[in-house]
């Protein structure tokens, strides 16, 4: 009689264990999205340049573009590589690389443009490629390191981790804001 | 794009442009602002000054290649100077809301102020030049 009772007991704890368990991950997925809605993020978009892993807000990226042909402009400084038709408007497109102070971008099939705007500025931005748009805390964006030096220094915003690497977050606002100096 | 009712009538609804080719890349003058275009050998025999557009305007360290030059000159200019641009085409009709304006970093940019819109030919870019602004 008892082992048929304790028999049913523990039929009862299996039966209620997927139960528990079910309640315990919806729990689990509150408390996830109460976090998350507690928790600040930025839109990120990763992009690579010379091997080295960096990013704009997402909030300036208005699109991502495939190359097309661009027309080189007679006059413009060495930072800016022409204009692109896009669907039937006229951009410009800048090379990231002059303006931070690096080796040119390699040309593959995987560059892109990111066509970013701030009040002032609308313009794509050539990458060699386009890595993630990712969601990552504020707090997680981190000041630059102050021993970081050369052109870049002037467009830090700050730095965070991707998959393991240091993302160096550009402040695209002051990129634009030298655009109106010739880059200098 | 232009608002149509920004547009005075004596615009009218097109332009005429006159298309050239620097390097494989179009530029366009206001018909209007042409006076007249005449070879090379003619303006030398006219000893009428002239400048290179890619002299007007630096290609960086790009070679600029002209194969086919002519001279043109500002209508109504009172100093009589030539542009030496490429491989001109006829005149060529563009409805005005065709035309786009430039991008904004072109008002930033001193160097660029020759330039006042672009539009699209057969899926290229082409530069609109003001030609009294490059040649004042």
């Amino acid at each position: 009689m008892l082992g048929r009772e304790l028999g049913a007991m523990k039929m009862e704890e299996h039966e209620h264990k997927s139960d528990r368990i079910l309640q315990m991950i919806k729990k689990m997925r509150q408390e996830k999205a109460v976090v998350d809605v507690n928790v600040k993020t930025a839109k990120l978009v990763v992009f690579s340049l010379d091997g080295e892993l960096f990013a704009f807000e997402g909030r300036y990226v208005r699109e991502i573009l495939i190359p097309t042909e661009i027309t080189f402009v007679p006059g413009s400084p060495d930072f800016l590589l022409g204009v692109i038709n896009v669907r039937g408007d006229i951009e410009s497109v800048a090379a990231l690389t002059v303006l931070l102070g690096m080796p040119s971008s390699k040309s593959s099939a995987k560059n892109r443009i990111l066509l970013a705007e701030d009040s002032e500025v609308r313009s794509g931005v050539l990458v060699e490629s386009i890595d993630d748009v990712v969601d990552v805390p504020v707090d997680a964006i981190k000041p630059p390191l102050a021993t970081i030096n050369g052109p870049i220094s002037q467009y830090l915003l700050g730095e965070t981790d991707y998959r393991g690497r240091n993302v160096v977050v550009l402040d695209l606002r002051k990129l634009f804001k030298r655009f109106g100096t010739n880059g200098r | 794009m232009v608002d149509k009712e920004l547009v005075s009538p004596s615009i009218g609804d097109a332009l005429d442009i006159l298309v050239f080719s620097i390097n494989d890349c179009l530029y366009g003058i206001d018909g209007t602002q042409v006076g007249r275009m005449v070879m090379l050998y003619e303006a030398e025999q006219e000893e009428l000054p002239v400048r290179w557009f890619h002299q007007s305007l630096t290609f960086g360290h790009r070679d600029v290649d002209y194969r086919n030059p002519r001279v043109i000159t500002l209508s109504g200019g009172d100093e009589p100077i030539g542009l030496i641009i490429d491989h001109p085409r006829d005149l060529v009709r563009v409805a005005i809301k065709s035309i786009c304006p430039l991008p904004s970093i072109f008002a930033k940019l001193d160097a660029l102020h020759v330039f006042w819109g672009g539009t699209v030919l057969d899926g290229k870019i082409v530069l609109l030049v003001d030609l009294f602004r490059l040649l004042r």
